[in-house]
């Protein structure tokens, strides 16, 4: 019998949503291929195993409130908006193509190759245009089935989030999964048809993704929907998750000023200050003391942290604050 | 005596050379059952579970997340 190939357009914008919805289609389909395409708001996507911490500017997303969410798969980390599609492609896992990458971008090439975009293959999962990313996919296997998905640069804002992508200048060491960067770009003026549209990109994508299989619309019953929602909610919107997975790292950063000699060194464990050692001007040695025991156990978060130092350190605190991010 | 196994990291595809154990779903003197994910490993951008194939407590973890596994090494003995 033919299987079918149940694609989805989702409505939500929300990545919280549509990661909660792709994982949500992955554990509890256990037959059959889907396809879902989804965009977002800006937001920031980490790899399964990264540590937040090295990827991202803290105080700047927390103070912007851009979402930083935690993915399924592994690699690196990337930024999306409503200028960036996202395809994920759940089906039975083959162990004779482990990371067969090929089985789920070839077709994506070929139908890119199709409109006029000279896209071709880089490196295991990438697909580049005249050597610049479009595409960045990764995978994760599990009860045997894969969940591939993948970015699509159309005509995203390119520089907007990458000041956020600027982590810290302290020292962070840890045994986290670490980005690559690329140099990227759109592939919106490369389409033969100048009129190209985000919206008839995804039914070209589907069409070339199903390889001719019969599609169907699925849309989700409605306890299905509940789960998606809840889990949105509990997993995907939550620090615990998005920054507390973040593998134990240490860091340490300190002033080179004269004026104001500073040296912070933190160990975080899933997102809380484990240890803390702090050392100001030798005077200050008590109010160091202070300062470390009570940020001792806090969450390792800019906005607690700037709090606690308001009351603690007066009109230093601001500077003081540098040093712990 | 009771009998050990040493659970060894399984090629995943033929060019792996090497993957990340990025997460242990056990811990030491644990009993595991057949099918149960032991530990997490990320190779190429892929996150995969590797399960027990049989029964038996764990009786030691040779690795620690984070740390890279070659195929073929030790990352944990089981006890029948």
């Amino acid at each position: 019998m033919e299987q079918s190939f149940k694609v989805m357009k989702t409505n939500s914008t929300d990545i919280a949503y549509n990661l909660s919805l792709e994982e949500y289609l992955f554990e509890h389909e256990k037959t059959g291929t889907y396809l879902l395409l989804w965009k977002n708001q800006q937001s920031i996507i980490v790899g399964k195993y990264q540590n937040v911490y090295e990827e991202v500017n803290i105080p700047a997303i927390e103070q912007a409130q851009i979402p930083v969410v935690r993915r399924n798969t592994g690699g690196g980390t990337v930024f999306h908006d409503l200028g960036n599609l996202n395809y994920s492609y759940i089906t039975d896992y083959d162990p004779g193509s482990f990371a067969g990458y090929d089985r789920f971008i070839g077709p994506l090439i070929k139908t890119l190759n199709r409109l006029g975009v000279p896209a071709e293959k880089k490196k295991h999962s990438d697909i580049v245009v005249c050597g610049k990313k479009i595409s960045g996919s990764a995978q994760t296997v599990k009860k045997g089935r894969i969940l591939h998905h993948g970015t699509l640069l159309f005509d995203a804002d390119l520089l907007g989030l990458r000041k956020f992508l600027q982590p810290t200048d302290g020292h962070i060491e840890s045994k986290a999964v670490k980005s690559v960067r690329s140099s990227v770009t759109n592939i919106k003026d490369y389409f033969t048809d100048k009129g190209m549209t985000l919206q008839r990109l995804e039914d070209e994508l589907a069409e070339g993704l199903a390889e001719g299989a019969r599609m169907e619309e699925l849309a989700l019953e409605k306890a299905a929907e509940e789960a998606v929602k809840k889990a949105a909610e509990e997993k995907y919107s939550s620090w615990d998750w998005n920054f507390g997975k973040s593998p134990d790292f240490t860091f340490c950063k300190e002033s080179r000023e004269s004026k104001y000699p500073v040296r912070v060194q933190l160990l975080i464990r899933k997102g809380y200050i484990a240890e803390c050692q702090i050392r100001l001007k030798g005077s200050e040695e008590e109010k160091a003391e202070l300062i470390e025991e009570r940020l001792q156990n806090l969450p390792y978060r800019y906005e607690v942290l700037k709090q606690v130092l308001k009351l603690l350190a007066g009109s230093e605190s601001e500077k003081l604050l540098y040093y712990l991010f | 005596m009771k009998e050990t196994k040493n659970i060894t990291m399984p090629k995943l595809s033929p060019s792996m050379e090497e993957a990340v154990l990025v997460a242990w779903a056990k811990e030491p003197q644990e009993q595991v059952q057949a099918g149960d994910v032991l530990f997490e490993v990320e190779t190429d951008k892929v996150v995969c579970e590797i399960e027990a194939t049989e029964d038996g407590v764990l009786e030691r973890l040779c690795f620690e997340e984070g740390d890279p596994i070659k195929p073929g090494q030790t990352v944990a003995v089981l006890r029948a």
